[in-house]
Protein backbone atom coordinates (compact mmCIF):
# COMPACT_ATOMS: atom_id res chain seq x y z
CA UNK A 1 0.00 0.00 0.00
CA UNK A 2 1.15 3.65 -0.37
CA UNK A 3 -0.06 5.75 2.39
CA UNK A 4 0.28 9.48 1.91
CA UNK A 5 0.34 11.46 5.15
CA UNK A 6 -0.97 15.03 4.70
CA UNK A 7 -1.09 17.53 7.53
CA UNK A 8 -4.47 20.22 6.82
CA UNK A 9 -3.64 23.59 4.85
CA UNK A 10 -2.78 26.98 6.34
CA UNK A 11 -5.69 27.34 8.25
CA UNK A 12 -6.71 30.87 9.75
CA UNK A 13 -5.39 32.33 13.36
CA UNK A 14 -8.98 31.87 14.92
CA UNK A 15 -12.69 30.36 13.60
CA UNK A 16 -15.56 33.50 14.15
CA UNK A 17 -16.76 30.53 17.19
CA UNK A 18 -13.65 30.66 18.62
CA UNK A 19 -13.75 27.03 18.17
CA UNK A 20 -10.42 25.18 17.50
CA UNK A 21 -12.14 22.91 15.48
CA UNK A 22 -13.94 25.57 12.86
CA UNK A 23 -10.95 26.92 11.81
CA UNK A 24 -11.02 27.02 8.45
CA UNK A 25 -8.06 26.77 5.38
CA UNK A 26 -7.53 30.54 4.62
CA UNK A 27 -6.68 31.83 1.05
CA UNK A 28 -4.12 31.64 0.83
CA UNK A 29 -3.93 27.82 2.20
CA UNK A 30 -6.33 27.29 -0.31
CA UNK A 31 -3.93 28.61 -3.27
CA UNK A 32 -0.56 26.99 -2.02
CA UNK A 33 -2.52 23.61 -1.55
CA UNK A 34 -4.59 23.58 -4.81
CA UNK A 35 -0.97 24.12 -6.08
CA UNK A 36 0.27 21.23 -4.15
CA UNK A 37 -2.34 18.82 -4.97
CA UNK A 38 -1.10 19.31 -8.80
CA UNK A 39 2.38 18.00 -7.17
CA UNK A 40 0.73 15.14 -5.83
CA UNK A 41 -0.62 14.28 -9.64
CA UNK A 42 2.63 15.16 -11.14
CA UNK A 43 3.89 12.36 -8.74
CA UNK A 44 1.11 9.71 -10.48
CA UNK A 45 -0.64 9.86 -7.13
CA UNK A 46 -4.48 8.52 -7.33
CA UNK A 47 -6.22 7.88 -3.95
CA UNK A 48 -8.96 4.88 -3.89
CA UNK A 49 -9.56 6.06 -0.18
CA UNK A 50 -8.89 9.24 1.85
CA UNK A 51 -9.33 9.16 5.45
CA UNK A 52 -9.93 12.95 7.29
CA UNK A 53 -10.65 14.24 10.83
CA UNK A 54 -14.21 15.87 11.08
CA UNK A 55 -12.19 19.06 11.90
CA UNK A 56 -13.46 21.83 8.99
CA UNK A 57 -9.32 22.67 8.06
CA UNK A 58 -8.68 18.57 7.35
CA UNK A 59 -12.49 18.76 5.41
CA UNK A 60 -11.33 21.17 3.20
CA UNK A 61 -7.81 19.85 3.00
CA UNK A 62 -9.41 16.59 2.08
CA UNK A 63 -11.71 18.36 -0.36
CA UNK A 64 -8.88 20.75 -2.28
CA UNK A 65 -7.46 17.07 -2.73
CA UNK A 66 -10.14 15.75 -4.51
CA UNK A 67 -8.38 16.28 -8.49
CA UNK A 68 -6.22 12.96 -6.84
CA UNK A 69 -8.69 11.02 -5.48
CA UNK A 70 -10.94 8.26 -7.83
CA UNK A 71 -12.13 6.47 -4.92
CA UNK A 72 -14.00 7.25 -1.32
CA UNK A 73 -14.01 9.96 1.06
CA UNK A 74 -14.29 8.96 4.61
CA UNK A 75 -14.52 11.05 7.98
CA UNK A 76 -13.05 9.36 11.02
CA UNK A 77 -12.65 10.11 14.44
CA UNK A 78 -9.15 8.42 15.36
CA UNK A 79 -7.34 11.14 13.24
CA UNK A 80 -8.44 13.93 16.05
CA UNK A 81 -6.35 11.59 18.74
CA UNK A 82 -2.92 10.06 18.59
CA UNK A 83 -3.16 6.59 16.67
CA UNK A 84 -4.68 3.75 17.58
CA UNK A 85 -4.96 -0.01 15.43
CA UNK A 86 -8.59 1.11 14.57
CA UNK A 87 -6.98 3.99 12.41
CA UNK A 88 -4.67 1.49 10.97
CA UNK A 89 -7.73 -0.36 10.63
CA UNK A 90 -9.39 1.75 8.46
CA UNK A 91 -6.28 1.96 5.82
CA UNK A 92 -7.63 -0.16 3.45
CA UNK A 93 -6.59 -0.12 -0.30
CA UNK A 94 -3.94 0.11 -2.71
CA UNK A 95 -3.14 4.24 -2.30
CA UNK A 96 -4.72 5.69 1.00
CA UNK A 97 -4.31 9.26 2.16
CA UNK A 98 -4.81 10.48 5.50
CA UNK A 99 -5.52 14.05 6.34
CA UNK A 100 -5.35 15.50 9.87
CA UNK A 101 -3.09 17.15 12.40
CA UNK A 102 0.01 17.17 14.30
CA UNK A 103 0.77 15.58 16.16
CA UNK A 104 -0.96 12.76 15.85
CA UNK A 105 0.12 12.24 11.99
CA UNK A 106 3.73 12.43 13.51
CA UNK A 107 3.03 9.79 16.00
CA UNK A 108 1.35 7.81 12.97
CA UNK A 109 3.87 7.72 10.67
CA UNK A 110 6.22 6.66 14.09
CA UNK A 111 4.57 4.08 14.45
CA UNK A 112 4.00 2.76 10.80
CA UNK A 113 8.02 3.00 10.78
CA UNK A 114 9.28 2.68 13.68
CA UNK A 115 7.04 1.00 15.77
CA UNK A 116 6.78 3.36 18.38
CA UNK A 117 4.77 6.83 18.60
CA UNK A 118 7.51 8.11 21.17
CA UNK A 119 9.66 8.87 17.35
CA UNK A 120 7.27 11.40 16.47
CA UNK A 121 9.93 14.07 16.30
CA UNK A 122 12.13 11.92 13.58
CA UNK A 123 9.14 12.78 11.25
CA UNK A 124 8.01 16.34 11.10
CA UNK A 125 5.16 17.60 8.68
CA UNK A 126 4.51 20.96 7.58
CA UNK A 127 1.32 22.43 6.84
CA UNK A 128 0.39 21.37 3.36
CA UNK A 129 3.13 19.10 3.41
CA UNK A 130 3.28 15.10 2.61
CA UNK A 131 4.77 12.47 3.90
CA UNK A 132 4.45 8.92 1.36
CA UNK A 133 5.02 5.70 3.29
CA UNK A 134 4.66 2.30 1.55
CA UNK A 135 3.92 -1.11 2.84
CA UNK A 136 1.36 -2.22 5.16
CA UNK A 137 -0.36 -0.51 7.46
CA UNK A 138 1.03 -2.52 11.05
CA UNK A 139 3.47 -1.31 13.63
CA UNK A 140 6.94 -1.03 12.70
CA UNK A 141 6.41 -2.73 8.49
CA UNK A 142 6.45 0.49 6.70
CA UNK A 143 9.33 2.06 5.08
CA UNK A 144 9.10 6.08 3.92
CA UNK A 145 8.96 6.53 0.46
CA UNK A 146 9.69 10.39 -0.13
CA UNK A 147 9.45 13.18 1.96
CA UNK A 148 7.87 16.69 0.53
CA UNK A 149 7.79 19.50 2.63
CA UNK A 150 4.84 21.65 1.82
CA UNK A 151 7.40 24.11 -0.95
CA UNK A 152 8.63 21.44 -2.50
CA UNK A 153 5.23 19.66 -3.59
CA UNK A 154 4.29 23.01 -4.18
CA UNK A 155 7.03 23.87 -6.85
CA UNK A 156 6.10 20.69 -8.32
CA UNK A 157 2.73 21.55 -9.11
CA UNK A 158 4.05 24.60 -11.07
CA UNK B 1 -30.95 10.07 14.78
CA UNK B 2 -31.54 9.34 18.43
CA UNK B 3 -35.43 8.56 17.38
CA UNK B 4 -34.14 6.52 14.82
CA UNK B 5 -31.66 5.10 17.48
CA UNK B 6 -34.53 4.54 20.12
CA UNK B 7 -36.94 2.19 17.64
CA UNK B 8 -40.29 3.68 19.05
CA UNK B 9 -41.37 5.39 15.79
CA UNK B 10 -40.99 4.49 12.35
CA UNK B 11 -40.38 8.60 11.43
CA UNK B 12 -37.04 8.39 12.90
CA UNK B 13 -35.33 6.09 10.58
CA UNK B 14 -37.18 7.65 7.68
CA UNK B 15 -36.11 11.51 8.69
CA UNK B 16 -32.40 9.78 8.76
CA UNK B 17 -32.46 8.65 5.68
CA UNK B 18 -34.43 11.71 4.11
CA UNK B 19 -31.58 14.57 6.15
CA UNK B 20 -28.79 12.11 4.34
CA UNK B 21 -29.64 12.47 0.96
CA UNK B 22 -30.52 16.30 1.53
CA UNK B 23 -27.19 16.92 3.01
CA UNK B 24 -25.64 15.30 0.14
CA UNK B 25 -27.49 17.48 -2.32
CA UNK B 26 -26.40 20.32 -0.50
CA UNK B 27 -22.89 18.87 -0.47
CA UNK B 28 -23.31 18.34 -4.37
CA UNK B 29 -24.63 21.92 -5.09
CA UNK B 30 -21.29 23.38 -2.83
CA UNK B 31 -19.22 21.41 -5.27
CA UNK B 32 -17.86 19.70 -2.58
CA UNK B 33 -16.38 15.94 -2.58
CA UNK B 34 -16.28 15.29 1.03
CA UNK B 35 -18.60 13.55 3.37
CA UNK B 36 -20.78 12.32 1.19
CA UNK B 37 -20.12 8.97 0.83
CA UNK B 38 -20.18 8.95 4.30
CA UNK B 39 -24.02 10.26 4.20
CA UNK B 40 -24.57 8.01 1.40
CA UNK B 41 -22.94 4.67 4.04
CA UNK B 42 -25.34 6.46 6.81
CA UNK B 43 -28.95 6.45 4.32
CA UNK B 44 -27.47 2.39 3.59
CA UNK B 45 -27.60 1.55 6.79
CA UNK B 46 -30.80 2.57 7.42
CA UNK B 47 -32.41 1.18 4.15
CA UNK B 48 -33.23 -2.77 5.15
CA UNK B 49 -35.12 -0.90 8.52
CA UNK B 50 -36.88 1.39 6.67
CA UNK B 51 -37.90 -0.68 3.67
CA UNK B 52 -39.49 -3.39 6.52
CA UNK B 53 -41.44 -0.16 7.77
CA UNK B 54 -42.92 0.97 4.55
CA UNK B 55 -43.76 -2.65 4.06
CA UNK B 56 -45.60 -3.32 7.78
CA UNK B 57 -47.16 -0.40 7.08
CA UNK B 58 -48.97 -1.52 3.58
CA UNK B 59 -50.85 -4.03 6.19
CA UNK B 60 -48.98 -7.65 4.86
CA UNK B 61 -50.93 -11.01 5.74
CA UNK B 62 -50.10 -11.48 9.33
CA UNK B 63 -47.29 -14.36 8.65
CA UNK B 64 -45.59 -12.16 6.18
CA UNK B 65 -45.95 -9.75 8.77
CA UNK B 66 -44.36 -12.00 11.28
CA UNK B 67 -41.41 -12.57 8.64
CA UNK B 68 -40.87 -8.67 8.21
CA UNK B 69 -40.78 -8.22 11.70
CA UNK B 70 -38.12 -10.52 12.29
CA UNK B 71 -36.50 -9.02 9.56
CA UNK B 72 -36.83 -5.64 10.74
CA UNK B 73 -35.76 -6.38 13.86
CA UNK B 74 -32.63 -8.04 12.19
CA UNK B 75 -31.68 -4.80 10.24
CA UNK B 76 -32.35 -2.61 13.25
CA UNK B 77 -29.63 -4.58 14.92
CA UNK B 78 -27.04 -4.44 11.98
CA UNK B 79 -27.64 -0.37 12.00
CA UNK B 80 -27.68 0.51 15.45
CA UNK B 81 -23.70 0.19 15.68
CA UNK B 82 -23.39 2.57 12.34
CA UNK B 83 -26.26 5.15 13.95
CA UNK B 84 -24.56 5.02 17.43
CA UNK B 85 -20.92 4.85 16.75
CA UNK B 86 -17.83 7.31 16.80
CA UNK B 87 -17.92 7.20 12.90
CA UNK B 88 -22.02 8.73 13.18
CA UNK B 89 -20.58 11.17 15.51
CA UNK B 90 -17.81 12.28 13.54
CA UNK B 91 -19.68 13.02 10.45
CA UNK B 92 -22.21 15.08 12.45
CA UNK B 93 -19.41 16.83 13.84
CA UNK B 94 -17.95 17.54 10.67
CA UNK B 95 -21.22 18.70 8.99
CA UNK B 96 -22.03 21.22 11.65
CA UNK B 97 -18.70 23.09 11.13
CA UNK B 98 -19.32 23.64 7.27
CA UNK B 99 -19.87 26.93 6.37
CA UNK B 100 -22.82 27.81 4.37
CA UNK B 101 -22.51 27.10 0.40
CA UNK B 102 -21.68 29.79 -1.93
CA UNK B 103 -25.74 30.51 -3.26
CA UNK B 104 -24.90 31.48 -6.98
CA UNK B 105 -22.43 29.01 -6.91
CA UNK B 106 -24.92 26.49 -5.84
CA UNK B 107 -27.10 27.94 -8.72
CA UNK B 108 -24.85 27.46 -11.43
CA UNK B 109 -24.61 24.11 -10.06
CA UNK B 110 -28.46 23.40 -10.40
CA UNK B 111 -29.14 22.45 -14.06
CA UNK B 112 -26.28 19.34 -13.68
CA UNK B 113 -28.99 17.62 -11.61
CA UNK B 114 -31.85 18.48 -14.33
CA UNK B 115 -29.64 16.80 -16.86
CA UNK B 116 -28.98 14.00 -14.95
CA UNK B 117 -32.99 12.96 -14.96
CA UNK B 118 -33.56 13.99 -18.66
CA UNK B 119 -30.58 11.53 -19.32
CA UNK B 120 -31.72 8.86 -17.03
CA UNK B 121 -35.34 9.56 -18.03
CA UNK B 122 -34.53 9.48 -21.74
CA UNK B 123 -32.48 6.23 -21.47
CA UNK B 124 -35.40 4.49 -19.42
CA UNK B 125 -38.15 5.56 -22.42
CA UNK B 126 -35.46 4.52 -25.19
CA UNK B 127 -35.52 0.92 -23.22
CA UNK B 128 -37.63 -1.78 -24.62
CA UNK B 129 -38.71 -3.05 -22.04
CA UNK B 130 -37.76 -0.53 -19.64
CA UNK B 131 -35.81 -2.73 -16.33
CA UNK B 132 -36.27 -1.78 -12.94
CA UNK B 133 -32.53 -0.15 -12.59
CA UNK B 134 -33.42 2.34 -15.00
CA UNK B 135 -36.92 2.78 -12.90
CA UNK B 136 -34.34 3.13 -9.73
CA UNK B 137 -31.82 5.25 -11.52
CA UNK B 138 -34.29 7.28 -12.36
CA UNK B 139 -35.82 7.90 -9.51
CA UNK B 140 -32.94 9.02 -7.57
CA UNK B 141 -32.44 11.59 -9.91
CA UNK B 142 -35.50 13.03 -9.61
CA UNK B 143 -35.05 12.72 -5.64
CA UNK B 144 -31.64 14.81 -6.20
CA UNK B 145 -33.36 17.36 -8.08
CA UNK B 146 -36.20 18.00 -5.97
CA UNK B 147 -33.68 18.55 -3.02
CA UNK B 148 -31.70 20.36 -5.12
CA UNK B 149 -34.74 22.66 -6.40
CA UNK B 150 -36.16 23.00 -2.65
CA UNK B 151 -32.65 24.35 -1.15
CA UNK B 152 -32.53 27.04 -3.68
CA UNK B 153 -36.20 27.56 -3.05
CA UNK B 154 -37.35 26.84 -6.57
CA UNK B 155 -40.44 25.61 -7.51
CA UNK B 156 -40.52 21.54 -7.21
CA UNK B 157 -43.70 20.75 -8.09
CA UNK B 158 -42.63 19.82 -11.83
CA UNK B 159 -41.14 16.87 -10.27
CA UNK B 160 -42.88 15.88 -7.12
CA UNK B 161 -45.75 13.99 -8.82
CA UNK B 162 -43.19 12.01 -10.76
CA UNK B 163 -41.33 11.16 -7.61
CA UNK B 164 -44.51 9.90 -6.03
CA UNK B 165 -44.95 7.48 -8.82
CA UNK B 166 -41.83 6.07 -9.11
CA UNK B 167 -41.33 5.88 -4.99
CA UNK B 168 -44.92 3.99 -5.00
CA UNK B 169 -43.42 1.31 -7.99
CA UNK B 170 -40.08 0.99 -5.98
CA UNK B 171 -41.87 0.00 -2.73
CA UNK B 172 -43.82 -2.66 -5.21
CA UNK B 173 -40.40 -3.57 -6.23
CA UNK B 174 -39.20 -3.73 -2.38
CA UNK B 175 -41.39 -6.06 -1.50
CA UNK B 176 -41.34 -8.51 -4.53
CA UNK B 177 -37.45 -8.66 -3.48
CA UNK B 178 -38.64 -9.12 0.22
CA UNK B 179 -41.01 -11.67 -0.99
CA UNK B 180 -38.49 -13.79 -2.96
CA UNK B 181 -35.73 -13.44 -0.19
CA UNK B 182 -38.26 -14.37 2.86
CA UNK B 183 -39.41 -17.74 0.90
CA UNK B 184 -42.41 -15.80 0.58
CA UNK B 185 -42.67 -15.73 -3.27
CA UNK B 186 -44.18 -19.69 -2.37
CA UNK B 187 -45.98 -19.31 1.07
CA UNK B 188 -48.15 -16.30 -0.74
CA UNK B 189 -48.59 -16.90 -4.23
CA UNK B 190 -51.98 -14.52 -4.47
CA UNK B 191 -49.48 -11.87 -3.12
CA UNK B 192 -47.04 -13.25 -4.85
CA UNK B 193 -49.36 -12.82 -8.47
CA UNK B 194 -50.88 -9.88 -7.47
CA UNK B 195 -47.33 -7.75 -6.85
CA UNK B 196 -46.60 -8.62 -10.24
CA UNK B 197 -49.94 -7.74 -11.66
CA UNK B 198 -49.56 -4.53 -10.07
CA UNK B 199 -46.15 -3.62 -10.62
CA UNK B 200 -46.26 -4.23 -14.57
CA UNK B 201 -49.42 -1.65 -14.01
CA UNK B 202 -47.18 0.91 -12.29
CA UNK B 203 -44.13 0.49 -14.90
CA UNK B 204 -46.51 2.00 -17.45
CA UNK B 205 -47.80 4.70 -14.69
CA UNK B 206 -44.56 5.51 -13.88
CA UNK B 207 -43.30 5.71 -17.64
CA UNK B 208 -46.76 7.51 -18.46
CA UNK B 209 -45.72 10.34 -15.52
CA UNK B 210 -41.98 10.74 -17.32
CA UNK B 211 -43.36 11.15 -20.19
CA UNK B 212 -46.11 14.21 -18.86
CA UNK B 213 -43.35 15.53 -16.34
CA UNK B 214 -39.95 15.80 -19.08
CA UNK B 215 -41.26 19.00 -20.77
CA UNK B 216 -41.61 21.17 -17.65
CA UNK B 217 -38.47 19.28 -16.32
CA UNK B 218 -36.34 20.24 -19.48
CA UNK B 219 -37.61 23.70 -19.21
CA UNK B 220 -36.30 24.41 -15.73
CA UNK B 221 -33.03 26.90 -15.19
CA UNK B 222 -33.76 28.42 -18.01
CA UNK B 223 -34.27 25.07 -20.10
CA UNK B 224 -32.55 22.27 -21.57
CA UNK B 225 -28.87 22.58 -23.15
CA UNK B 226 -28.86 22.25 -27.12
Amino acid sequence: MKLAIFRHAEAEARSPSGRDAARAVGPRGRRRFERAVRGVRKLGLEFDLVLHSPWLRAVETADLLAPAVRGAFRVTPHLVRAPTAALLGEMRGRAVAVVGHEPWLSALAALLVTGSPRDASRFPLGRGGMLLLEGAPAPGTMVVAASFPPRALRRLGR
Amino acid sequence: MPVAAAGDDPEGVHQVRVAAGRLAVWLELGGREVLRDDLRALRRCAAEVRDADVLLARRPPAAFAARLAERRERAREAMLPHLRGPHARALRAALALLPAIDASAAERALPSFRDRVLRRGDALAARRPPHDEDFHALRRAVRKLRYALEWLRTDAAAVRGLQQVLGELNDLAVEQRVLRESGGARAFPRRAAMLRRRLLAFRRRALLAWRRARPAIASLCGGERP
